[in-house]
């Protein structure tokens, strides 16, 4: 049975609820999540995908404020370090908490949080840090997010800099940290929208796990773990340029930003010398545009179920 | 918004190199879309879009209109007095800045936004307030055009939107067109009465609306001072990396008409350095924007 998305706007008739009065299991639908009823008919009060569960009918909005799942990956900006633990602007719906207990001390040190370590949290984080981090929990009372920084790869964030774009453009992906096809430029595609695209030089080197969990364990700076301010080369100064030009292009035309279409974008701006033409020519960006969305017609939008797997857009039963 | 150290350090590394993160140079300007006449109903009108995120500022102008007893509209009008001589004859310009941070909606209203808007109205009033010579709004018998220049930006109002919204200003004002009126002083009352031609539209089918030489207009540059490194048209997380902003009233001539500093103090040879390049750019950056004289 072939799925079909439809897409309604507010006042959009969607359904019935059947007789006046008539509740539960006799009424032909039921209204859910961005609906009203109105005189037995059932109106859509959102711009948005008409999603349909059993009798329940729902409206998910085409665009909505970044809602975190557990085991979301984020780039965040520290906004305040309270007695033991951080606030972390993650543009979502109110800021995440990173609890003293959640990060990895220096050293890798496995031991109980101490008042020390209370009085010197500015020395973990202080307050405009970027950091990226993963989704722990969100508390089922009070939706609060807590985050976590409990592996080698998360963690205060430097040598480059940060770039927010839709985050309805980011999904979820196994793996959000990218080594682009730009020598020693890397990105941190945070789930929430904020993107971190940083010199990396140790990107083009293969580095075996082990030894960078061995380097930090004896207190080491591994090359990979290493965000020490460093001085960036003219052409990875271009090479970083290109890559933001290029999130941004996509970001403007409302395409999915991932490795393909990052890497895609690069390899058709790749005879381009002055990066700041790739926002400005038309040429260009038709270019990035068209070769994209070949890619998404011919490997997403003709199966469905595909289109679930990734997260591009979740389609329920088929509504008529 | 703010920045980390080490975002700051990297911004003013790319400064020191002569290429941002954006790609452009140090004294290269972002492109603006300039839409003029994007409000049908006011005399004169122009939208621009710029940034990376297509931000819009909308500017309109119009004489402010009252109705009269007979029910025609009335004009509202400058009647120079005899004490201000300086502006005897000539018209007067007013901006009011408007966004949602400082609109009436409860749910986007910022209190903080409110001293962001007045220093905008000031800036504007101060440099703006000479955007076109103002002795072509002057008619007849003391009387002349009172102009009310309404700026819209419906995101966050920040002293960075300076230069935009300078650029949008003139935009609108090369848009501007204003109805002929007939000036007339009744003997006997001493009442200035003020009607509009009757035919808007001559016998030949072209307007009679009347239009004002921008050809002297003046834009308002911004650019950021990091060390030794002039930078122009700087964005918001570039604005948070220099030492101090300069703004500075320029018209396409070269000809400066106020310095502003934004931020921390600036040695004299920083900010010599940096006016004597603007002065040195202003006749490519009115053709840049598309304003050529």
């Amino acid at each position: 049975m072939e799925s079909k998305i439809k897409i309604v706007t507010p006042g959009d008739t969607i359904g019935s609820t059947g007789k006046e009065h008539e509740l539960g299991a006799n009424q032909d639908s039921i209204s859910g999540p961005g609906t009203y009823t109105e005189d037995g008919i059932i109106y859509s009060s959102l711009a948005g995908i008409v999603s349909k569960i059993g009798k329940l009918i729902m409206v998910k909005p085409l665009k909505k404020k970044y809602a975190p799942l557990t085991g979301d990956i984020v780039v965040g900006r520290v906004v305040s370090v309270e007695h033991n633990r951080w606030k972390v602007d993650i543009n979502s719906y109110q800021h995440a908490n990173l609890l003293l207990t959640a990060i990895n001390l220096p050293g890798g040190e496995q031991r109980r949080r101490s008042d020390e370590d209370k009085s010197i949290m500015r020395e973990y984080f202080k307050e405009n840090d970027i950091i990226s981090a993963e989704v722990q929990s969100l508390n089922s009372h009070d939706s609060s997010i807590f985050l976590q920084t409990r592996n080698m790869k998360y963690g205060k964030i430097k040598n480059g800099f940060y770039l927010k774009v839709n985050h309805n453009l980011i999904k979820r992906m196994k793996n959000h940290y990218l080594n682009v096809s730009v020598k020693n430029v890397s990105v941190i595609l945070g789930n929430n929208g904020y993107i971190w695209i940083y010199y990396n030089p140790a990107a083009s080197k293969k580095v075996a796990e082990v030894d960078m969990i061995d380097a930090l364990m004896r207190g080491e700076h591994h090359e990979l773990n290493l965000q020490e301010a460093v001085e960036i080369p003219k052409e990875v100064a271009i090479g970083l340029s290109k890559v933001r030009n290029c999130i941004v292009v996509l970001d403007r035309l409302n395409l999915p930003i991932f490795e393909y279409s990052i890497n895609k974008s690069l390899e058709l701006t790749e005879e381009v010398e002055a990066p700041f033409d790739i926002l400005v020519n038309k040429e260009i960006i038709n270019s990035i545009e068209d070769a994209i969305k070949d890619y998404i017609n011919e490997n997403y939008l003709n199966n469905f179920s595909s289109l679930k797997d990734e997260g591009i857009m979740e389609v329920d039963n088929d509504f008529n | 918004m703010e920045l980390s150290d080490s975002e700051i350090l990297f911004y003013q590394e790319s400064f020191k190199n002569g290429f941002r993160v954006d790609g452009r140079e140090n004294t290269q300007l972002r492109p603006i879309k300039i839409k003029h006449g994007s409000i049908p109903a006011a005399w004169g009108s122009a939208t621009i879009l710029y940034g990376d995120d297509d931000q819009e500022i909308t500017v309109s102008i119009k004489a402010k209109t009252q109705i009269g007893e007979n029910g025609s509209p009335v004009f509202a009008f400058h009647i120079s007095q005899k004490s201000d001589a300086k502006d005897e004859d000539k018209g007067l310009i007013k901006y009011y800045v408007e966004s949602i941070q400082t609109g009436s909606s409860l749910f986007t209203k910022i209190r903080a936004a409110e001293k962001t808007k007045n220093l905008l109205n000031s800036f504007l009033d101060k440099y703006m307030g000479e955007v076109i010579d103002r002795s072509e709004l002057y008619l007849d018998q003391s009387t002349s055009w009172l102009l009310n220049v309404d700026v819209h930006l419906p995101g966050e109002l920040s002293l960075n939107q300076l230069q935009p919204i300078s650029i949008a200003v003139l935009a609108a004002f090369q848009n501007l067109r204003f109805p002929q009126v007939i000036v007339t002083q009744d003997q006997v009352t001493n009442n200035v009465e003020v009607d509009l031609r009757e035919n808007i539209i001559d016998e030949e089918g072209t307007d009679t609306l009347e239009s004002v030489s921008t050809s002297d207009s003046c834009l308002l540059i911004q650019v950021g001072i990091c060390g030794d490194n002039i930078i122009f048209d700087p964005t918001k997380e570039e604005s948070l990396c220099v030492d101090t902003s300069l703004l500075v009233a320029i018209n396409s001539k070269g000809e400066v008409m106020g310095i502003e500093k934004i931020g921390n103090n600036v040695g004299f040879d920083a900010m010599k350095k940096a006016v004597q390049i603007i002065v040195e750019k202003a006749k490519d950056i009115f053709e840049f924007y598309g304003f050529n004289s």
